[in-house]
């Protein structure tokens, strides 16, 4: 019997929606996302008060597995809502780490390359400090990842990368807070 | 209760002092690496103090701290010669010769605890008498105690500690003044807060055998030295500590224990600058998660001759308590 590995991809969506000024629609709205087994995280809303009679806007935030998502925005426009804009938000993991020893001329692309999986893995931000030639330099790594178990490739990665370059890591303490 | 105290460096000198007017003992050996001194009646610690002061011995050199442990008639063995992290020995030797006569021991010796705990826990038994060491860990701190009996009946789900005031005293000063680590360390060796030779402390030993004290003795786990990841202080740059400020982080050599997993680390790690564990000076703390109690976080100094002193007076009162002196 084969075993494929199914990866449960946990998500965050920002919904942009226009409702109608009207009894009933903002329900319209949270009871599908609510049904779909959609976790709310944030929930804001803007009138224009210039214009009252305007739509509404609102704004949420909801943190979900990526596979719901087609079928949740099926059952908003099921319901008449309009739906102005989706921001996905994959990679919900972040980590940040320090890198101390000769960076650059270890090959910066190539320890950067072996971290990044799209959409699965990547590197998003690096801060470099070289203060000599010859001295060891200095940097701020922060890694995203979709789940832990990723984020958990990525450090294991990262740590066969620092023992071939002869890089010191230095991590968050991690399991507090 | 008749006291033999080996071990006349700073803990030692220490105990002396704080020995010396407490009616409930008497010191009636004294050994140091040279020599040695007994006198039944108790010795007059004064006179030995200045004697170690103005010609560096005690006594005379037919009283070794063996023929101390072995021959003279005492209640309690007071071990606090230098940690010897490879063997244990001398000090291993001397222990083994007070319990196996049925005499209580109190050291802070962290060579023979880190290595032959269970050995030594089972000769005490065996000869129904007391084996303490909460001056092996953190110092004056209260720690083994403290895990021990204040939160008796808690799982101990993970520590994290900052076992090492040399490593702290060099982080810190590199934080708050942009020291490179060289400057840090001379600084450090200038103030007496790290050795000539400061290897076992800055590239994590230190901490890590303490860590294994801690494992062993209080969290009931089999672990030695070569359980545990090492990671020094040696290569930490200034830039590094300046880009986890801009995070508001910080650095700190923190040895870290999860019981269940049998995770074992000393390494510098990030962590936030509000963190109960990021303290400034030679100060050592440790952070205690537990099932009921929570976060417990035991902070003070982990080195220093009176402050280890009265972590050996605690033991000591706890035999002269229990055992009905």
């Amino acid at each position: 019997m084969s075993r494929a590995k199914t990866v449960q991809k946990y998500i965050r969506t920002t919904l942009k929606l226009q409702l109608k000024d009207k009894p009933g629609e903002l329900l319209a709205a949270i009871k599908p996302i609510s049904e779909s087994g959609a976790n709310i995280i944030t929930i804001s809303h803007q009138r224009d008060e210039e214009d009252p009679g305007s739509d509404l806007i609102v704004d949420i935030v909801i943190s979900h597995n990526e596979s719901i998502l087609p079928k949740l925005l099926d059952a908003l426009r099921a319901n008449g809502i309009m739906i102005s804009r989706v921001g996905i938000e994959r990679l919900m993991c972040t980590k940040t780490f320090i890198l101390i020893g000769h960076i650059l001329h270890t090959d910066l692309t190539d320890t950067i390359n072996r971290i990044d999986k799209k959409d699965i893995t990547e590197v998003t931000e690096l801060h470099m400090i070289m203060p000599n030639m010859d001295e060891p330099s200095t940097a701020k790594l922060t890694i995203k990842a979709v789940t832990e178990a990723e984020m958990d490739n990525a450090i294991e990665q990262l740590e066969a990368i620092a023992a071939e370059k002869q890089l010191m890591i230095v991590d968050e303490l991690g399991g507090r807070l | 209760m008749k006291v033999a105290l080996i071990g006349m460096g700073s803990v030692g000198r220490g105990v002396a002092h704080v020995l010396k007017n407490d009616s409930r003992f008497k010191i009636v050996a004294a050994a140091d690496s040279k020599s040695g001194t007994v006198n039944q009646e108790g010795l007059d610690i004064e006179r030995l103090l200045q004697a170690k002061k103005d010609t560096g011995r005690i006594g005379t050199p037919d009283w070794t701290a063996f023929r101390i442990s072995a021959e003279v008639d005492y209640d309690v063995l007071v071990e606090v010669t230098p940690t010897n992290a490879e063997t244990g020995e001398p000090a291993l030797s001397t222990i083994k010769i007070a319990l196996s006569r049925g005499k209580h021991v109190v050291t802070s010796n962290k060579g023979p605890i880190s290595l032959y705990y269970r050995e030594l826990e089972s000769l005490a038994e065996e000869n129904e008498v007391a084996l303490r060491f909460e001056g092996t860990v953190a110092g004056a701190v209260p720690i083994i105690n403290g895990i021990r009996n204040g939160l008796a009946g808690n799982k101990v789900k993970a520590l994290f500690g900052v076992l090492n005031g040399t490593c702290n005293y060099i982080l810190s000063r590199m934080e708050e003044e942009g020291l490179t680590y060289t400057q840090a360390l001379a600084e450090a060796r200038d103030l007496g807060y790290a050795e000539a030779d400061p290897t076992y402390d800055v590239n994590g030993t230190d901490a890590a055998i303490k860590l294994v004290i801690l494992a062993n003795t209080v969290l009931g786990m089999n672990v030695t030295l070569k359980d545990v990841q090492r990671t020094g202080i040696d290569r930490l740059t200034p830039e590094a500590i300046k880009m986890a400020h801009s995070t508001g982080q910080t650095i700190r050599l923190i040895a870290s224990l999860y019981p269940d997993k049998k995770d074992l680390e000393v390494s510098p790690r990030l962590l936030s600058e509000d963190d109960p564990l990021v303290l400034s000076e030679t100060l050592n703390a440790v952070t205690v998660e537990t099932e009921y109690a929570g976060d417990v976080t035991f902070i003070g100094c982990g080195a220093g001759s009176v402050e280890t002193a009265s972590a050996i007076l605690s033991d000591l009162l706890y035999i002269y308590d229990k055992y009905g002196f």
